[in-house]
């Protein structure tokens, strides 16, 4: 008699536990994710640098009591995504190609809470184009990451066929995203495609002057106030074209600019400077 | 007079190699292959051990052009060293191209033992054309990617199969089988497969996904149609004007590091067939009567290069000693398909 009696008070007290723990868990979720907005506006690397492991640490800790919470899968893929991309990828590359890995599987799970994108990892050519047919404006950040992810992991896992396959993948994504939302990330979409055609050899679909249309479309869109648009537009078209005039130039503009002019995305313009300060010593490797 | 003296002084000092100068080295494959990685190990192992004095310029992801543009700039003496495929390769000493004869090799043993016991052979090639061997970079087996179901030499007639134009080795295989393939540059093929102007493309396993053509085909068909080889040649008078303790090096150094290359490069071959495979791709079967047919396919495919890349002679010796390899080896009388 007692005995079901105890076990249903321990359910019980387990349960309210459990509930109170989840409040907890999603109140502290909601606070900590919308610390990411600090972080981007944050105008010391440094401090970023040593910042977001703790932050991107807490956030995975979060999220084994709340796997399904957006917010939190969010800021994982932007937090991952942009501490290889900005911290690692120059000096430690194979560190640098774990984390978009890592990046990957939260922005993967950040798209699959719309059913219609859960296969979007494994579904053939035809399967992922349907599929992506139905995303909507929600679905952006997932996919975003996703495809941002995919391409930095298969860039720096060139002998790897599970990796490269992602770039093709990466690609379909990422186009879905231009149509949906060409300003997401100051113009992100389309940097992506300046990357994408200038980096690609020409056999495999690689075209500079395309590439070149896109990095311009997306300074257009951010009026030349994200900087790291035209670090990469240097880096990648510019070094493809054998042009180092124009690699110069848009360094150096980098240089000479203020990181306050956005103020949003104050971080990833202080590391654009660092970055071109960076290129332009190596000048005369490049050319 | 004293202005004299010092204007030959000055001129004496500055024709003295003061400073270290770079072999400008060239390739079609991208920053973060393991083909550039290993190029520049060899790099850096060559600056460590003669303080700066030896070392690389690279030009990755074809920023020097494509491969005949390489091999013309090496002979201008624009660039001192370039890694080709066959394309380059059959530019400077098609010879050489025995190694990519179709239907020669069953596995990667056959291919080193030839390797082993042509080297000599190999490198004369070379030097005649005036290069320097520093290794062999090869490609990888040659599998054909379809839309529809090969499994016998005659399915492969129903195909509209590109061909890489100026392919001799294509060529030939293509007649062989009595296959009308359709000519065009690589560049195409992806928007052709997309159009369905081709239904079917050859490539090593790796560089099909690299390409993005996994994605447009359903198929592989077993049995490789040859080894794509590769090398990473210096020009032999670059080479010759260096000191003979760093020509020793740069040989050593290049050996050690890119025999590493080759064996890295079959293990992603082998990793992209069975990833192809895990995602959906279908490999089809082949009967060993099939498979048999493949030799006489071979001989007359091979036979149809003699004069147009090697010699009669070359092939025969070479034919001849994988034949003694493979009685010796005790290899399987059936052939055996798909390259381990």
């Amino acid at each position: 008699m007692k005995r079901p009696a105890l076990a249903a008070l321990a359910c019980a007290l387990a349960l309210s536990a459990c509930s109170v723990k989840t409040v907890a868990v999603r109140a502290t979720a909601a606070v900590v994710s919308d610390g990411t907005p600090a972080l981007r506006e944050e105008p010391d690397p440094l401090f970023a640098r040593d910042a977001l492991p703790g932050q991107l640490k807490l956030l995975e800790g979060l999220l084994r009591d709340a796997p399904k919470d957006p917010r939190l899968l969010s800021a994982l893929s932007e937090g991952f995504v942009g501490y290889a991309f900005m911290f690692l990828e120059d000096e430690q590359p194979d560190r640098a190609r774990d984390m978009y890995r890592r990046a990957l599987g939260y922005a993967l799970r950040l798209a699959a809470l719309n059913g219609d994108l859960a296969a979007i990892a494994v579904a053939r050519p035809d399967a992922l184009d349907a599929a992506l047919a139905r995303a909507r404006l929600q679905d952006v950040p997932g996919l975003y990451w996703a495809a941002y992810a995919w391409a930095g992991w298969a860039n720096l896992a060139k002998g790897d066929p599970e990796a490269l396959a992602g770039m093709s993948r990466a690609q379909s994504v990422m186009r879905r995203v231009l149509a949906l939302d060409p300003g997401f990330q100051f113009g992100g979409p389309d940097i992506f495609f300046g990357i994408y055609y200038c980096a690609l050899p020409k056999m495999a679909g690689g075209d500079p002057d395309k590439g070149k249309a896109h990095f311009e479309a997306a300074l257009a869109r951010s009026k030349g106030k994200f900087l790291m648009a035209k670090v990469l537009y240097a880096r990648y078209y510019a070094v493809a074209a054998l042009d180092e005039a124009l690699f110069r130039r848009l360094n150096e503009e980098v240089l000479a600019a203020s990181g306050e002019d956005l103020p949003q995305a104050r971080l990833t313009n202080e590391v654009a400077k660092l970055k071109a300060k960076k290129l332009l010593e190596k000048t005369n490797e490049l050319f | 007079m004293n202005s004299f003296k010092l204007a030959v002084l000055s001129a004496v000092l500055l024709a003295a190699p003061a400073r270290a100068e770079l072999i400008k080295f060239a390739t079609l494959a991208p920053e973060g292959t393991d083909a550039a990685k290993i190029m520049q190990a060899i790099d850096a192992e060559l600056r460590a051990k003669t303080s700066g004095q030896l070392g690389f310029k690279f030009y990755l992801g074809g920023r020097q052009g494509d491969e005949k543009d390489m091999v013309r700039k090496i002979r201008l003496g624009q660039l001192q060293a370039g890694g080709f495929t066959g394309v380059g390769l059959g530019e400077i000493a098609p010879e050489v191209r025995v190694m990519d004869a179709p239907w020669l090799f069953r596995n990667s043993d056959e291919v080193d033992h030839v390797l082993k016991t042509f080297d000599a052979d190999f490198r004369k090639d070379f030097e005649n054309k005036g290069f320097v061997l520093l290794g062999w970079t090869e490609i990888g087996f040659i599998y054909v990617f379809t839309n529809t179901p090969v499994k016998a030499p005659i399915d492969m007639q129903k195909l509209k199969i590109w061909m890489w134009e100026g392919d001799p080795i294509a060529e030939s295989a293509f007649k062989a089988l009595d296959v009308h393939p359709i000519p065009l540059s690589i560049t195409d093929v992806n928007t052709s497969l997309q159009t369905k102007l081709i239904d079917s493309v050859y490539s090593a396993p790796l560089y099909a996904i690299a390409l993005q053509w996994t994605d447009k085909t359903k198929y592989i068909y077993n049995v490789p149609m040859a080894n794509a080889s590769g090398a990473v040649l210096v020009s032999k008078k670059a080479f010759d004007a260096l000191p003979k303790d760093q020509q020793k090096l740069l040989l050593d150094v290049g050996a050690k590091h890119l025999s590493k290359l080759n064996a890295l490069t079959r293990e992603e071959n082998r990793k992209a067939l069975e990833s192809l495979k895990a995602h959906g791709m279908i490999m089809t079967d082949t009967t060993p009567e099939q498979l048999r047919s493949y030799e006489a396919l071979g001989r007359k495919a091979r036979r149809e290069l003699v004069g147009r890349l090697y010699s009669a002679e070359l092939l025969d010796r070479v034919e001849k000693s994988l034949a003694e390899y493979r009685a010796k080896s005790g290899a399987a009388k059936a052939p055996k398909a798909a390259a381990k």
